[in-house]
């Protein structure tokens, strides 16, 4: 097991490397952003840019960018987003709010999609099943967003039981991000964050029931259930027992891939609730031909990415014992 | 087990309901509300008996600043913090009466005083020289926010760093160009480059002379060709200096991928066809001393290079013109005479920076590149103005405070100004901003908010509303080179585009619309336009004149409006109508004569069918451009625009017309095109530089760099215009100008010393110049003004402002002048008192 595990980081790091390497080449052979403005103004940043290498041979350019991370773990600072600020540090300051956001949102929504699937199953064809699957369409084809917008209308202006906007974070140079991630669990806080958390789980929870319901539904009807009847279970004790835990191999990983999606941030809630969190940054890097911000946020989001493969794939072992990697 | 199921499901459902019910249940704290909170400055304390009242001036921001250095600052949102934790040597305030502006010495102890005459033989001062060497005194009084005296070894060390040639920093244009180009600025900050691009002239007498002696030439192909963003075939980037012998072939990244070339050129292509000195299309605007002779150049040694700061003007040690001449003291020698007024106006930002800050924010980026932090958080901020920034988070918000060192609290001469004590910007950002400021100002917890045309039947009689004029007029910019509107008529489709190369149907465009119509719909507070120059602009600093106020200006919208002068002091309009004065008939004009329209039309479809450019059955076809998707706004003002035409449009002429919406993806390719002849027409504004109207006529619509208009040539002098009794081309006259107040390099018709020095001549003249090259440029009918911008915004009932008049240079009278109705706790009662909701108060 741990050979595997191993040898997965090692081809996750290689993975890694290939996929950075290709995402630097990619975004230098974009053209350069026009500079407006006077001659003056051109020529000054012509100047800069000629002093930043920008017009080095892209093989140099490309060594030069491998030879700090590797050796410094450098990723350099902004050039035209959040200008001459560490990469990392932008990013470590505004990481924990999407976190937070998200993780609250996932605690929220995944037992009541859990159980509202459940629900569902168990009365499955009946006038909840409909309810419940009506809602759940509902739910799912509307954008989070449009939810984002009348909980804030409703309830925050209207009706005025949360502030508008999230509570203030109080950061200051030595403010660790784990002071910050205190700030968001402060109850002033959590309160001012319930309607962004209330918009992103509705998906959650709408999708989750959906896959539950499905999931367990066909496992109901299983031979074994019923054999799991025949000699004497309860239905209750069948469902509990034999039914959920079959039905969790295919959600449990769903979840875990719910919980990766913490880290991406939701650009749109971002906005409407003015969290400073990290949902727009990998766009806004890309925008403005940030170098530095578009390759530190292409590494974070791709060493997640495939961390969180390894991880579900590992994850299936301890779910259904059944599953065991590598058996010949 | 049903049951069991049921209650556990209630039982979560139940509790994600009354977790945040129990939240909730508190009501709102000021300190916790989306925009009143001010980091623990005040407000908590303004119940408190004893505790001073707080004033707070709350805003929002579309996006966070990220750099506030004097030195790097990028955007409008990075010059809020500046405007309030910096202060001019000079800076404008109401007067004595409020219905006009006067200059103060802020951080300098007075005037400046104009000492050219002490430096003849230094700094390029010659005999007989005024207004290029200035000292000023400095105030003793001001201090760095930790209380750390200013003197004039921190303005020279700021200058210095200003323009530090390892840094390169963003603003050093405003010292290195302009109207306070600093002597030997420029020299200083290129001075770690070996070699630099300097024009043909510096070395040779013409460009053949260059050519002769072997030296390479290189051409602009940004400013030239607007190239910025070609790739050759390997998808490397162009630079912006092209060798005439590099045959490397560019072209548009598009053009490439799609296999097909759109704009393809090399340096040696464009080098053949348009500059070679014995046979280019524009050799004789490139040459030496001509008016784009910069387009060209050769890569010289810099022979300036190691040049030092420090120095005493002369040829041996010229050093840079800001130096110290006192403790308090310091001297700035510029490169061009200035006026007084500009003096003052340009002082009126600062660029000092505090040393040892400054210093501890720098970065080695690699050997040839030093950046700095400085002013980029809470704790690289010095702050010597009235506020000190307090609190700033990235993305969400930022506060500022009274800075208890400044001098302006104590010293006498700011009574009853900067009442606010503190300033607390929200950032809101994204597609529901507005929706989400609104929420907030009605809840009492932002204080301004804009509002659009769809708001004004709402708020439009409201007691708050405040219309501010803009210096900007929109127009659409119309493309009228036949060669490319050729090219996109469609004969499959049946659609026609050449006819807009026609003046005829641009004008009958013109005045087929009603703009006072459009207005009233989509531009409520704004005002129907007719000249290229709106009321903003103003002739005389010291008076506050404007220009759109004089009889010149009024004639020439008359005429273009298509009124005639009787000759006997009455006018008469198209449709036969007299008017007894001039003021009678200029506050006539409508710009909107249907049965004029017709007749235009009429005509432009015999000059069409003539000209063979239109084929009956055909639909006109016009492309109007916008960045992203078209709004809901501009669809309706061009649906608007549609039946106007449509009604204006005589049978058995054209068969129809049509405006079609093209959509870019953004500015960029929105301007390429523009710039390219793709587009048909833009609405889109000019304006900026209010209180210098001269040089706009050549900047904005002559100058081929800046021009909306694809296919205007002013280069070939082919229009006319009389002033008095002298006729030259609209391009002699608006260069000449544009050209004020420096020793023009241009002079290739000797307008410069036939006519003297532009800034000199007495203002009379100058706006009859000015009327004259308006009127000149509007005939062309290449660009047709439509409106002169108002933005309309929601004022708090907290605060009033110094001046509900719109008063040059400084508005309502800003901070400064801001007087409060309510304290912050006073508020807080108030805004309560109305259920939270203040829309009926503002609603009127």
């Amino acid at each position: 097991m741990l050979k595997y595990v191993i040898k997965r980081i090692l081809l996750m790091l290689l993975t890694l490397f290939i996929i950075l390497s290709m995402c630097y080449i990619l975004i230098k052979l974009l053209p350069l952003p026009p500079v407006r403005g006077t001659a003056e103004t051109q020529q000054l940043v012509e100047a800069q840019r000629q002093a930043k290498g920008y017009y080095d041979p892209l093989i140099k350019q490309f060594f030069n960018f491998w030879k700090r991370v590797l050796t410094k773990f450098d990723w350099g600072a902004g050039e035209n987003l959040y200008p001459t600020q560490s990469v990392i540090h932008i990013i470590g300051q505004k990481l924990p709010a999407t976190i937070v956001i998200n993780l609250f949102a996932m605690l929220f929504s995944v037992p009541i999609g859990l159980l509202l699937g459940i629900f569902a199953a168990v009365k499955k064809n009946k006038w909840q099943d409909h309810f419940i699957s009506v809602a759940v369409m509902l739910c799912i084809s509307v954008p989070s967003f449009v939810f984002a917008f009348l909980l804030q209308y409703v309830f925050c202006y209207k009706l005025g039981w949360f502030p508008i906007l999230m509570e203030r974070l109080e950061i200051t140079a030595t403010t660790t991000t784990g002071e910050i991630f205190a700030q968001l669990f402060r109850p002033s806080m959590v309160r001012s964050l319930i309607p962004a958390i209330f918009a992103l789980s509705i998906g959650t929870i709408a999708g989750l029931t959906r896959y539950t319901r499905a999931e367990l539904s066909e496992v109901l009807t299983g031979d074994y259930m019923l054999l799991a009847r025949t000699k004497g279970l309860t239905r209750r004790q069948a469902t509990v027992r034999h039914a959920l835990r079959n039905a969790m191999v295919p959600i449990f990983p769903m979840i875990l891939g719910e919980f990766v999606g913490i880290l991406s941030g939701s650009l749109v809630l971002e906005n409407i609730f003015t969290i400073p969190g990290i949902g727009n940054l990998y766009v806004n890097a890309i925008r403005a031909l940030d170098y530095n911000f578009f390759m530190a946020d292409s590494a974070f989001y791709t060493a997640i990415g495939l961390a969180a493969g390894i991880v579900v794939d590992l994850s299936y072992g301890f779910i259904d014992p059944r599953i065991r990697m590598g058996a010949k | 087990m049903k049951r069991t199921l049921l209650r556990l499901l209630v039982l979560v459902v139940v509790l994600a309901m009354v977790l945040p019910m129990a939240f909730s249940c508190k009501k709102d704290e000021p300190a916790n509300n989306g925009g009143a909170n001010n980091g623990g400055t005040n407000t908590g304390d303004n119940g408190n008996q004893g505790t001073a009242a707080t004033y707070t001036y709350r805003a929002a921001a579309s996006n966070s600043p990220t750099t506030w250095s004097p030195h790097t600052w990028e955007n409008n949102t990075d010059s809020i913090i500046l405007g309030y934790t910096t202060m001019g040597l000079y800076d404008v305030q109401l007067n004595a009466t409020k219905d006009g502006y006067e200059f103060v010495p802020e951080m300098a102890a007075a005037f400046p005083v104009d000492v050219t005459s002490d430096y003849v033989g230094k700094y390029g001062v010659a005999e007989g020289d005024a207004g290029k060497v200035w000292k000023i005194a400095l105030n003793p009084n001001a201090k760095w926010n930790d209380g750390t005296a200013i003197t004039a070894d921190d303005y020279v060390y700021s200058m210095k760093e200003q323009l530090n040639p390892k840094m390169l920093n963003r603003r050093s244009d405003s010292f290195t160009a302009g109207t306070l180009s600093v002597y030997g600025a420029k020299l200083y900050l290129y001075s770690a480059q070996t070699a630099f691009h300097d024009v043909i002239g510096a070395k040779y007498a013409s460009n053949a002379d260059a050519v002769a002696a072997g030296e390479e030439i290189f051409i602009d192909a940004y400013t030239f060709y607007n190239a910025q963003g070609y790739v050759d075939a390997e998808g490397n980037e162009i630079t912006q200096w092209l060798s005439f012998t590099d045959e490397t072939v560019y072209d548009t990244p598009e053009a490439w991928e799609a296999g097909k070339a759109e704009d393809a050129f090399s340096g040696k292509m464009l080098w053949d066809t348009y500059f070679n000195p014995t046979n280019g299309g524009y050799a004789a605007y490139v040459e030496v001393g001509a008016q784009y002779a910069s387009w060209l150049s050769i890569l010289v040694a810099n022979e300036d290079a190691g040049y030092a700061y420090e120095g005493d003007g002369t040829t041996a040690t010229p050093g840079v013109g800001v130096f110290k001449t006192g403790d308090y003291e310091i001297t700035i020698a510029l490169n061009s005479e200035i006026s007084n007024f500009d003096i003052l106006y340009n002082l009126s930002s600062n660029w000092l920076v505090k040393k040892d800050l400054y210093e501890a924010c720098k970065v080695e980026v690699n050997e040839n590149l030093v950046t700095s932090t400085y002013c980029t958080t809470l704790e690289t901020t010095a702050s010597y103005g009235p506020y000190v920034l307090d609190t700033y988070v990235v993305d969400q918000y930022f506060t500022l405070k009274k800075n208890d060192n400044w001098y302006g609290y104590t010293d006498g001469k700011h009574v009853g100004q900067f009442q606010t004590t503190n300033v607390d910007y929200t950032i809101i950002t994204g597609e529901n901003a507005k929706a989400t400021e609104k929420e907030l100002f009605l809840q009492g917890k932002l204080d301004d908010y804009g509002i659009d045309g769809t708001e004004m039947a709402d708020y439009g009689t409201s007691d708050y509303l405040v219309c501010t004029p803009e210096s900007y007029t929109f127009q659409f910019f119309m493309n009228s080179s036949l060669a490319k509107l050729q090219t996109e008529d469609n004969a499959e489709k049946l659609e026609n585009h050449s006819v807009l190369s026609l003046a005829t149907f641009r004008k009958a465009i013109s005045f087929a619309i009603s703009r006072a119509n459009y207005c009233t719909r989509f531009q409520p507070a704004s005002q129907a336009g007719f000249g290229v120059l709106n009321y903003m602009y103003c002739i005389d600093p010291d008076t506050g004149a404007l220009y759109r106020d004089t009889d010149a200006a009024k004639k020439t919208s008359l005429i273009y409006a298509g009124f005639e002068d009787q000759g006997d002091g009455t006018w008469k309009d198209h449709s036969g109508e007299t008017y007894d004065t001039l003021d009678d008939a200029y506050e006539a004009i409508t710009g909107y004569d249907v049965n004029y329209a017709r007749d235009l039309f009429t005509e432009a479809y015999n000059e069409a069918k003539a000209a063979g450019i239109y084929t009956d059955g055909w639909t006109v076809v016009i492309n109007v451009g916008t960045v992203g998707e078209a709004s809901a706004n501009f669809k309706n003002t061009f649906a608007m625009i549609e039946e106007y035409i449509k009604a204006a449009l005589p049978e058995n002429t054209f068969t129809d017309i049509k405006m079609n919406i093209v959509s870019y993806a953004d500015e960029d390719s929105y301007w390429a095109d523009l710039g390219d002849g793709r587009m048909d027409l833009s609405f889109s504004a000019w304006g900026g530089s209010a209180m210098d109207p001269w040089g706009i006529i050549y900047s904005c619509y002559i100058d081929p760099a800046n021009s909306n208009n694809y296919g205007f040539d002013a280069l070939s002098k082919t229009i006319d215009v009389t002033v008095g009794d002298k006729t030259h081309s609209l391009y002699d006259w608006a260069a000449w100008m544009n050209n004020n107040q420096k020793d023009s390099e241009y002079d290739e018709d000797n307008l410069y010393t036939l006519y003297g020095s532009f800034a000199k001549k007495d203002t009379d003249y100058k706006v009859e110049v000015l009327a004259a090259c308006e009127l000149a440029q509007l005939q062309t009918t290449v660009n047709v003004p439509v409106f002169y911008r108002y933005v309309n915004a929601l004022q708090s009932a907290k605060y009033n402002n110094g001046t509900d008049t719109y008063i040059q240079l400084i508005g309502f009278g800003g901070i400064r002048h801001v007087t409060y109705n309510y304290d912050d706790a006073a508020w807080e009662a108030f805004v309560a008192s109305n259920n939270n909701n203040l829309d009926s108060l503002y609603k009127g």
